[in-house]
């Protein structure tokens, strides 16, 4: 029945995607074209920033063991990237706030799935050997979704012209903690050695934070005028 | 164009599917190596068992159903019983697991494991039957089978919540696919060297061993007791007796022959071969002549007891007449505790096995006894893989050790009338038996698995062979050695690399579905009416500011 596992991780992983797309009225816009758009510059951008990382962040020969801060967070810095990626797809496509930060963060989150979920998913999953991890890859991957609409949504926001004083700090506040939110995972995880579950469960309260925190601010953009 | 798109899709995953059935076998399961029961026939009667492949479920051996199953059990859980159980129902496999420290097992757990470990040797099966050495992840395995089969008593409430959510099934797979062949051309290796006496025409003893081991699994047959003490004891008179030889006033009128046999545990085939090749083949051979008598040592390093094996009773004014009475003269006046009893057991040339090495020179005429501290020749003691180092007591060893030396030299010397044995004492002081030889001697012939089928193939049994070819060529001269092709047939005994995959039953997979369905059905819900809470954040949003 393992066949049956990986429907079931397949599913888990994937009808989130497929339930938002038609619930947030992105089919009515036609913008499925635009989404595959979005997947594209994904690629683009995780290529531009393997390849930065393989010239200038060569393997640390550090301690086996000791968890090297100062050169993960360097690299984490790198996922700045995602941030300008983000903004130029949503900078393309014409259109009112969310229609754009939708569409970017669909495309995006779902060429993240397809590429670096889908084939550990299907050699995996198919396999004899039964292992949680893989059913903890799908719950990862709602919990990206929802961070990818944050993000999104916090990029349109640093961008806009019209945005108050009071606004600036909390949105950088926001746009660090998506960018470094794996490094701080990867920190959590180091510092008081928590179990994959446990792991699973402080990622999505943190994604759950900042996208509570993101719409808060978004609504009040919106519609304070 | 999205037509187009989607073809090309379904291609790549066509071609990444073909690419991936060979990934998909490194799937990330537990890989272990198992070391397979031997195999052999020998005369008219099989041994052993004769599968290999091993596709199956891991069960614990407590289980009521176990057919095309493996077995899983430990040490402690080994019972003829049990076994042939296993064997009645058709198990797929038996897997036996041996702790890393056998010298921590409890004595009456070693005894019942060698009496059913000989008993398993004397039938043959078709069932594989492997012997595991024992560590976490194993463990782990078989802590899981036992719950497994403990919960079978549970409610069936527990039954099936277990069976749907918290078991844990193994799978057991063969690693590789090779067929097993059968070698047929096993060759024996006998070697023989010779402290020739002061003069000519001298009668000649014969000190002889077999120095080859047999168990279960035969690369886990380390032999010991059975018969690295016999080998040992051997290997220190050598050295003592050149002492004596060397010096021309203390050289007796005896020539001293010693002999390492193989294949000592398949009918002492190495030595019927090599007397065959002495006095049928051989020009001139010392086993022509004068024999006074040929001591076998078998099984020395435990127990105060000491057997002196006969197949007929020595005749009053025979050498090994007098030999024996030398013997029971050092025990009864230094080592009174020590008991010695002869035994009589007239060969019977209708049973297929024989019981010890003496028999092989009684068929040919040659007087001779086994020394040992079994009084069974059957005794599981003579060949089982928990044979380890600790069942061997040093001392005791070097005490009958002692013993043979005292009366070799008391007959050779005729001491008897120069004083008791107790008085008179030869080996003592810079000629006394060596402790730090005695262990090291051990050490060495336990470090690597001894069985017959071994030692003319893998290279550090035939290194161990060398070195003792080495040690003989130390102390003695005309040294031999005679290489014999075997006449029984046997299987390679393999180490197979066996994997452990962790499956779920699949009650689990269908309850995992469900979960799974009843978590999307909650985040469409959430989607849906996320319109709703977004209206009801700005009109709390607009409240605040208006």
């Amino acid at each position: 029945m393992t066949l049956f596992h990986f429907g079931n991780c397949f599913a888990l992983a994937y009808f989130p995607y497929f339930i938002t797309y038609k619930c947030s009225g992105l089919s009515e816009y036609n913008a499925f074209w635009r989404c595959v758009q979005a997947g594209a510059t994904y690629l683009f951008v995780q290529l531009c920033k393997m390849l930065f990382l393989a010239t200038f962040f060569p393997t640390w020969e550090g301690g086996a063991g000791v968890y090297d801060f100062v050169g993960e967070f360097m690299k984490a810095t790198v996922d700045l990237a995602d941030l300008l990626g983000l903004h130029l797809v949503m900078s393309r496509n014409a259109g009112k706030g969310e229609y754009k930060i939708m569409v970017a963060a669909m495309g995006w989150a779902t060429a993240e799935l397809v590429m670096s979920r889908c084939l550990p998913l299907w050699v995996g999953a198919r396999g004899i050997e039964f292992d949680w991890k893989y059913i903890q890859m799908s719950f990862d991957s709602n919990i990206s979704l929802v961070h990818y609409i944050a993000m999104a949504s916090v990029v349109w926001m640093f961008t806009r012209y019209d945005l108050p004083k009071s606004f600036r700090l909390p949105v950088t506040v926001l746009l660090g903690l998506c960018v470094y939110k794996a490094f701080l995972m990867e920190l959590f995880v180091h510092m008081f050695l928590l179990g994959s579950w446990t792991a699973l469960l402080v990622k999505a309260l943190l994604t759950g934070v900042v996208s509570l925190c993101s719409l808060f601010l978004f609504v009040t953009l919106v519609h304070s005028n | 164009m999205t037509g187009r798109w989607r073809l090309s899709l379904a291609l790549l995953l066509l071609c990444v599917q073909s690419s991936l059935p060979s990934v998909l076998t490194a799937a990330s399961s537990y890989q272990f190596t198992a070391y397979r029961m031997q195999q052999y026939h020998l005369g008219q009667q099989k041994h052993g068992c004769r599968g290999a492949i091993v596709v199956a479920e891991a069960r614990s051996a407590d289980e009521p159903v176990l057919t095309r199953r493996c077995v899983v059990m430990k040490v402690s859980d080994l019972t003829t019983e049990k076994y042939l159980e296993a064997q009645r129902q058709n198990a797929a496999a038996i897997f036996i697991l041996l702790p890393q420290n056998t010298s921590n097992l409890p004595f009456d757990t070693v005894q019942s494991f060698m009496v059913s470990e000989s008993e398993v040797l004397q039938r043959e099966t078709l069932i594989p039957v492997y012997v595991v050495p024992e560590d976490d992840q194993l463990l782990c395995m078989y802590e899981e089978v036992k719950q497994a089969a403990a919960s079978r008593a549970s409610s069936i409430f527990v039954r099936v919540l277990r069976s749907m959510v918290t078991a844990m099934g193994f799978q057991i797979l063969v690693g590789s696919n090779s067929p097993i062949k059968p070698i047929t051309d096993n060759t024996l290796v006998t070697l023989e060297g010779v402290l020739p006496g002061a003069g000519l025409d001298l009668p000649t003893i014969i000190i002889t061993a077999h120095y080859d081991s047999y168990g279960l699994a035969p690369w886990l047959a380390h032999g010991a007791d059975s018969n690295g003490s016999g080998v040992t004891i051997l290997l220190e008179l050598a050295r003592l007796f050149q002492r004596l030889y060397s010096n021309a006033s203390t050289r007796p009128q005896y020539n001293l022959m010693f002999s390492l046999t193989g294949g000592g545990k398949y009918n002492f085939l190495g030595t019927k071969k090599w007397i065959e090749e002495n006095l049928d083949h051989a020009e001139s051979s010392l086993l022509h002549d004068n024999v006074a008598f040929v001591l076998c040592l078998d099984t020395l390093a435990n127990s105060d007891a000491l057997y002196m094996h006969v197949s007929r009773t020595p005749r009053p004014d025979s050498p090994m007449h007098s030999f024996i009475q030398h013997l029971e003269e050092v025990v009864s006046s230094r080592f009174p505790w020590v008991g010695l009893e002869m035994v009589h057991k007239k060969i019977n040339l209708v049973e297929s096995t024989v019981a010890w090495e003496h028999e092989r020179y009684s068929l040919r005429r040659i007087p001779g006894f086994t020394l040992s501290h079994l009084e069974d020749p059957k005794s599981e003691l003579r060949g089982s893989i928990l044979d380890t180092m600790s069942q061997v007591d040093f001392r005791k060893l070097k005490r009958n050790g002692v013993i043979i030396a005292e009366s070799l030299a008391r007959f050779m010397f005729n001491l008897s009338d120069k004083g008791t044995p107790k008085e008179v004492q030869v080996f003592k002081g810079h000629m006394d038996f060596q402790d730090s030889r005695l262990s090291s001697l051990m050490s060495i012939l336990t470090s690597v698995p001894r069985a017959t089928q071994l030692l003319d193939k893998e290279p550090r049994q035939m290194l161990l062979v060398n070195s003792l070819e080495h040690e003989f060529r130390r102390y003695l001269l005309q040294v031999h050695r005679h290489t014999f092709r075997q006449d029984k047939r046997h299987e390679p005994e393999q180490i197979l690399p066996f994997s452990s995959t962790r499956v779920k039953p699949a009650a689990f997979d269908l309850f995992l579905g469900g979960c799974i369905a009843a978590y999307l059905g909650i985040v469409y819900y959430a989607i849906q009416n996320f319109g709703y809470l977004y209206t009801k954040l700005k009109s709390v949003l607009k409240t605040k500011h208006a």
